[in-house]
């Protein structure tokens, strides 16, 4: 009787973990014991990689849409103010761009209610984005200016703080002028230390003070408006400004910026444009050509040439960049934010559609350079970015003059023609890699190499034997003789002292 | 007095150590500038991620030459080089016209920077010798440096493949530095 009531109770009070007994839902429970807890601190980066070794996978379930929550039609109506309706005008197609291309919401302008209208279409991915588009609406009419207001659609911790200096302080008449005045500074020049120093947006309307950024920067750049509505001098809230934007840098900086000097996968990570990211996760993966170099054979792509709309290696990027940006514009997937245009020809193009093109015009050993300033490549470029934009195609190519040169190309092209096929990497080019003497070098350098195909490594790192020279400004000297000599005195140049014409000044009242 | 004669030897010969921040957008030209600087020869690079640094010796100064990568998601790391930066290189691809709006945001909100207050500004509008690049006037007016108040600043025209204008550029830099002390 007594084993019984025990029994009951180890039921009503939750599950009792015993070794090897599992529970109905088919999960063991291991005895907890004390020594078998080992505390660790794991790097993000080792955990990564631990996950990617384990034997099974976690599943993976797709967000719900909105259409399977049976969420309807919401809308969303933000009242504009007299005074941002003409900057509203102004800003207007900068200002849907992301939420119609990104957030894929519908946005009017209700001219009789003076007020912007935003609601979902069936074509939401995420019903959050409505709140979001609306508070980036709110934040323009604000006075934030659109690049600032952007900031909340990418960021989840930015907020925005309204007050009124009336809250601080009573003041009228000219009191409350001279502190509006204050807080600006002459030119808004305290307004851009303060949001310098502490990395907010400030937006003054008359007698409304409103403050966009992270909760403690709201809160620092909050304290010293305060302390300027109160009648501090601005110098004083510029030297208390100033240690505190030491110390938010020393912290951020403790926080990920010198690692991700050191570490560039910390950089990846930090990399944050979440709509191109899922594009090219989806686009990749539905046709594995999009995933490997579509120069190079079996190199992973992670950037791309936007006027081809192909996936392209970090070494074959190098190539597209020496071609100029008119011929190979190219931006990295993960390093780079994306404008919807871009993202467009990306979409239209891949890799297996230009290499089925260039197949059929250009002889397949062609070197890459060479490759890229044919007529066949320039008429893709164009018919891509004409198909992307709507506008009309450029008018076929003549049949066999496809491997034919451009004209107009640079001068400088045999140089780098020369240049880089003794790269490694590509096609042409010997499969180099990175030699064990550069292994501790940055990748950028140990990859580089010289016209006579000497690493750059090995340039940099050769041992100096050259005996100190006695006189060593001669030696200094070098550097400026090799350049003047490589100068042809066409390039022109020009500037601007701001002392010199100080002076001029002066002597010109002295004169007076 | 033996301090007192090292001071003296250090002038004669002695080099005075610059640090010399070079930034721009992607693609700009910036890691090809710094080897052709340091080495005297074309280079072929990729994308930098992360930075290059060298030293070079230029007349009695010693440039300590920083090359920070320019993709966009990496341009908030600029910041991390500002402190003690003597002067600022900026880079420009004249060819670019697209983006030369980009590179006017970056290069003022860089100029905006408290440390960046003392730094004189040398722009290079790289890439002169591909067709239809933009002038170093053309620039200029596009980067909107002539509204710039309280900077010493000198454009130059440039072509990194070719090192022509460098010089022009590295001496303005040198004389405007070493006139500063």
């Amino acid at each position: 009787m007594d084993d019984d009531l025990e029994e009951e109770n180890e039921e009503t009070y939750g599950p009792i973990r015993r070794a090897g007994q599992s529970s109905q839902n088919g999960i063991v429970f291991q005895p907890a014991e004390v020594e078998d807890v080992i505390v660790e601190t794991i790097d993000e980066d080792v955990k990564a990689e631990a996950d990617a070794d384990m034997p099974y996978s976690k599943p993976q379930f797709p967000a719900l849409t909105p259409k399977e929550q049976g969420i309807k039609k919401q809308m969303r109506r933000i009242a504009v103010p007299a005074h941002r309706l003409t900057p509203l005008k102004a800003a207007w197609v900068q200002l849907i761009e992301p939420i119609v291309e990104h957030m894929k919401l519908q946005v009017r302008m209700n001219t009789k209610r003076r007020a912007v209208e935003i609601r979902n279409s069936e074509h939401t991915p995420d019903i959050g984005y409505l709140q979001k588009a609306s508070d980036y609406m709110k934040a323009f009419m604000l006075g934030f200016d659109q690049p600032d207001a952007v900031a909340l659609l990418r960021l989840d911790d930015l907020f925005i703080q309204s007050f009124e200096v009336k809250d601080v302080k009573r003041l009228q008449g000219d009191h409350l002028s001279r502190c509006i005045g204050r807080i600006a500074g002459k030119d808004g020049k305290t307004k851009y230390a303060i949001e310098n120093a502490t990395r907010t947006r400030i937006s003054l309307c008359e007698d409304k003070i409103h403050i966009l950024g992270s909760f403690a920067n709201i809160k620092l750049a909050r304290d010293s408006i305060c302390s300027l509505i109160l009648g501090s001098a601005p110098g004083k809230v510029y030297t208390k400004l100033r240690t505190v934007s030491k110390r938010l840098q020393g912290l951020i900086e403790d926080d990920l910026g010198i690692r991700a000097c050191i570490h560039p996968r910390v950089a990846l990570r930090m990399a944050v444009d979440p709509v191109a990211g899922q594009f090219f996760q989806r686009h990749q993966a539905s046709d594995p050509a999009n995933s490997i170099c579509c120069d190079c054979e079996g190199r992973k792509a992670e950037w791309a040439s936007v006027s081809h709309g192909t996936y392209i290696s970090i070494e074959a990027s190098g190539i597209h960049r020496s071609l100029g940006v008119k011929t190979s514009f190219v931006l990295s997937t993960t390093l780079d934010s994306w404008k919807g245009v871009h993202l467009r020809m990306m979409e239209l193009g891949g890799n297996r559609r230009f290499q089925e093109f260039m197949r059929q015009h250009v002889p397949e050993d062609m070197p890459l350079r060479k490759k890229y300033l044919t007529r066949a490549a320039e008429w893709y470029r164009q018919n891509l970015k004409a198909e992307a934009e709507g506008s009309t195609p450029p008018a076929p190519i003549e049949p066999g003059t496809g491997h034919w040169p451009i004209e107009g190309t640079s001068s400088q092209e045999e140089i780098l023609d020369r240049v880089f096929a003794a790269a490694p990497g590509c096609n042409s080019m010997t499969s180099g890699g990175i030699s064990r003497s550069t292994e501790g070098l940055p990748r950028s350098i140990s990859m580089s190499r010289t016209l006579d195909g000497r690493s750059v490594a090995e340039i940099v790192n050769r041992p100096k034997s050259v005996k100190p020279a006695f006189w060593p400004w001669r030696k200094a000297g070098c550097v400026a003789q090799r350049l003047k000599k490589l100068s042809t005195g066409k390039m022109d140049g020009f500037g601007f002292d701001p002392s010199a014409s100080q002076r001029a000044v002066g002597a010109l009242r002295a004169g007076c | 007095m033996g301090l007192a004669f090292t001071k003296i030897w250090q002038r004669l010969i002695g080099k005075q150590e610059m640090r010399i921040l070079m930034v721009g957008l992607d693609a700009a030209g910036k890691t090809t500038i710094l080897y052709k600087l340091k080495l005297g020869e074309v280079v072929t690079t990729i994308p930098t991620i992360g930075f290059n640094v060298e030293t070079v010796e230029y007349k009695n100064l010693s440039f300590t030459v920083w090359d920070v990568g320019g993709q966009d998601k990496i341009r908030p790391l600029w910041r991390h080089y500002y402190q003690g930066t003597n002067g600022l290189i900026y880079v420009v691809d004249s060819n670019d016209r697209d983006r030369i709006e980009d590179a006017r945001e970056e290069l003022n909100k860089m100029l905006n920077e408290d440390e960046m207050r003392d730094a004189v500004l040398l722009v290079f509008a790289n890439k002169q010798d591909l067709p239809n690049a933009m002038t170093a006037a053309e620039v200029t007016e596009k980067l909107g440096l002539h509204n710039l108040r309280h900077r010493q600043w000198f454009i130059q025209s440039a072509c990194a493949t070719t090192g022509d204008g460098l010089y022009e550029g590295l001496d303005w830099l040198s004389r405007t530095l070493s006139s500063k002390r």
